[in-house]
């Protein structure tokens, strides 16, 4: 028997992320006495900037129900432009939720003024209901061990190097041009960051299940993924050297996922 | 690992908004924890006493950084400390003292992870700069920045490209808008340059070389001088693009060279500080050539400065709405009077006025430029004497436009400015570090930074990244990005983010 699971928790987990600057903007919502719900923690980073994929699915891995940013307005950061990129991470983050078949809502921000604390308040607070609404992060999901399975193969996807590296060269390539001083299409560079992130993803999936020697159609069954698309990732992946042939069993190849020790 | 010793502040409310006896309660409980103690406040004689002679790690739950970051900085000494807001972060917006009470555990516990995490050697990095400073650039920013220091007891070298000294002062007649006149003032601030022993000047010499140093910057210059220096200082001054303001006004110096009808040829974007310069000198030829028509031609989309219309009227001078009728053809210069149809008379452009920074310099110097050659500076208005990196400052005209009165007060408070952070040996935070085993040398930093901090350097090994603690502000960009995590946060490494998520995450 699976426990049942209430539909609306009670208090919904949120973190939050907020450059120094914003956290300014934070201490004097306080000084206010502007009350907000008491379900958002924030950490402060130095500049938002500072916000890595890795560390958004490290806190849905640590229960997060959504994950909040409060960013300076844009044109207006401490560090030149380190809003802009961090607006890119985030808007791609939400790209990977929805690709893990997650609510991209849980992901928000809101841009704030250092005296702006009512404004923040007020964003911190709907955002904070809107979670409350969609729900219990667990609640999205058949049962916990799929939560896992897919969290776990986001974080791979999150520190994987063709991922990062597309994810920041993003605005480079598309405002300041290439070598050849080309600037690529925004919408096709999206395009093909969403594609990256999707392979990534059924990549990360695979490898999740190929932990024990695990053949091809076994891998489908449990992912979900066609049978021939999981046949091809492999391959790649064999190519990659993440993944190995390992023996055959009944007539079937099983594969295992390379380890670097 | 060293155990934590964890006060509580009483005060500020938080002790009737937070539960402290239910979290002192949970955290005696936890391993990494040695005591935790309730003061009445922490910011009072009593809590100095307290914590006189305690030693090991601090956690501090209290107020904070900004309004009592330096009393906490005191009372800690030279324990590692962390302190935890739970005052504007907690006890201040949460009215029901249960959800307080476990906001306060949850943050409280993700201090105690980053004060567990946290690398231990977290010295500022300090500015021992050589007192020496290079000036580039003898316009009037230059020299009075070349006077200030020298007066101050800093040596100064001075290099000009040009063989005269002077600038923008010898291509005009006089200042605006004071209205003294340019040679005197270029005496003025060179006739007590003379007697400083610790001024070098060059002329016709160029700054060729530039690396960085432990102690400033190390430059060569085009005559094969070699020296250290601390600072910096651009004075390249202004430069008129698409007009010929300053040839009509260094024309006219020599009163003979000027006759006929005059017209002003406005641009459309034409800046409001151009305009009001051109009408000085309207005016002031109009004081000497009482019957010569002068005429402005504005275009219809320009506004004109307040108080244009009523001095043009007041001294006799024309402003017709469009351009000149037939264009300009012929020569174009003030001197000639001939050959031009449409005006019959000279004409005077007004163009932009744009900073004087060959591309070049500000890319080795690393001052941000836009496209259009304006120097890209924040907040100016409010900090002047904003640096750009330490060590290096824009002074004057290159900020253009720029009135000359501002520009020698400019060069003033930079040269005041430099002074104090020789003096103060003014700390900054470490910078990141490069991995270099694992850096794979994509480029990725390099070109990410507005700072220009990393630097890809060819090895023997490939392509590597280097970080130049210089102009590293910390602010993470490159090192949430890099595709590899060879990048590393001294002060909030990644596994401290990540054991505040955890710990966040657990409590």
């Amino acid at each position: 028997m699976k426990p049942v699971t209430p539909l609306t928790p009670v208090t919904p987990k949120i973190l939050g992320f907020t450059c120094d600057w914003v956290g300014f903007a934070l201490d004097y919502a306080g000084m206010l006495r502007q009350s907000y719900s008491a379900d958002i923690t924030f950490i402060n980073l130095r500049c938002s900037a500072r916000f890595d994929m890795t560390d958004g699915v490290q806190a849905l891995a640590n229960g997060a129900d959504g994950i909040f940013f409060a960013l300076c307005p844009l044109g207006d950061c401490h560090y030149e432009s380190g809003n802009h990129h961090a607006v890119s991470r985030i808007n791609h983050f939400k790209e990977l939720l929805q690709i893990a078949g997650l609510n991209p809502e849980r992901i928000g921000f809101a841009h704030a003024d250092t005296t702006d604390a009512v404004g923040l308040k007020n964003e911190i607070e709907s955002f904070c209901s809107k979670i409350k609404e969609i729900g219990d992060l667990s609640s999205q999901v058949s049962d916990r061990p799929e939560l896992v399975s897919r969290v776990a193969a986001m974080k791979r996807v999150a520190s994987s190097e063709p991922v990062r590296w597309t994810l920041s060269k993003e605005l480079e390539l598309v405002r300041k041009g290439n070598v050849f001083d080309e600037k690529l299409d925004p919408q096709d560079y999206d395009t093909m960051i969403k594609h990256i992130l999707r392979e990534e993803y059924e990549k990360g999936l695979i490898l999740e299940n190929l932990k024990e020697p695990c053949s091809a159609v076994d891998v489908a069954q449990a992912t979900g993924i066609p049978a021939h698309r999981v046949f091809e990732l492999i391959v790649e992946l064999e190519r990659e050297t993440r993944a190995s042939f390992d023996r055959i069993e009944h007539e079937r190849p099983l594969y295992v996922e390379v380890t670097d020790g | 690992m060293e155990k934590v010793k964890i006060f509580l502040c009483q005060g500020c409310e938080l002790g009737q908004k937070i539960d402290l006896e239910k979290l002192k309660k949970h955290f005696n409980s936890n391993p990494q924890v040695e005591s935790i103690e309730i003061l009445t406040t922490l910011c009072d004689g009593a809590a100095r006493e307290r914590l006189a002679g305690v030693e090991g790690a601090l956690l501090f739950g209290a107020c904070d950084e900004r309004t009592h970051g330096v009393i906490f900085r005191e009372l800690a000494g030279s324990n590692p400390h962390q302190l935890v807001n739970l005052r504007e972060r907690c006890a201040w917006v949460h009215d029901d003292q249960t959800e307080a009470t476990a906001k306060a555990q949850r943050l409280l516990s993700m201090g105690l992870a980053e004060l567990s995490t946290r690398p231990p050697d977290q010295a500022e990095w300090e500015l021992d700069l050589l007192h020496r400073v290079l000036v580039i650039g003898a316009g009037p920013a230059g020299l009075a920045c070349v006077r200030a220091l020298a007066e101050q007891g800093c040596d100064v070298t001075i290099i000009e490209k040009t063989n005269r000294l002077g600038g923008t002062l010898r291509r005009t007649r006089t200042v605006w808008p004071s209205g003294e006149d340019s040679e005197q003032l270029l005496h003025r601030l060179y006739d007590e340059l003379q007697d400083e022993l610790h001024v070098t000047v060059y002329q016709e010499t160029e700054l060729v070389n530039l690396e960085e140093s432990l102690h400033g910057y190390r430059v060569k210059l085009s005559n094969d001088v070699e020296e250290e220096v601390g600072a910096i200082v651009v004075a390249t001054g202004i430069r008129e693009v698409g007009g010929n303001l300053f040839e009509f006004e260094y024309r006219w110096r020599d009163r003979g060279n000027f006759r006929g009808p005059l017209a002003f040829e406005v641009r459309k974007d034409v800046h409001p500080f151009l305009l009001e310069t051109a009408l000085w000198d309207a005016v002031m030829l109009r004081h000497e050539k009482p019957e010569e028509r002068i005429v402005f031609f504005v275009p219809e989309s320009v506004v004109l400065p307040e108080g244009f219309k009523e001095s043009v009227e007041k001294h006799n001078i024309e402003i017709i709405r469009g351009s000149i009728p037939g264009g300009v053809t012929g020569v174009r210069g003030v001197r000639g009077v001939t050959g031009v149809t449409g005006w019959r008379g000279a004409v005077v452009k007004l163009g932009k006025l744009v900073g004087n920074l060959p591309q070049e310099l500000a890319q080795a110097l690393r001052i941000p430029m836009d496209k259009n050659g304006y120097l890209v500076q924040r907040r100016f208005r409010i900090r002047p004497r904003d640096v750009v990196h330490p060590g290096i400052f824009v002074v004057g005209g290159a900020h253009a436009p720029m009135p000359m009165e501002e520009t020698i007060n400019h060069a003033f408070v930079v040269a005041a400015h430099i002074k104090a952070m020789f003096d103060a040996k003014s700390k900054r935070l470490p910078a990141a570090q490069i991995d270099e085993e694992t850096c794979i040398g994509c480029g990725y930093c390099a070109a990410v930074c507005p700072y220009g901090a990393p630097i890809l350097e060819r090895t023997d090994t490939g392509h590597k990244a280097r970080m130049s603690p210089r102009f590293c502000t910390l602010c993470g960009l490159c090192i949430a990005g890099c595709p590899v995590f060879a990048i590393f946060d001294p002060i909030k490494p990644r596994e401290t983010i990540r054991a505040q998520i955890e710990s966040w995450g657990n409590s």
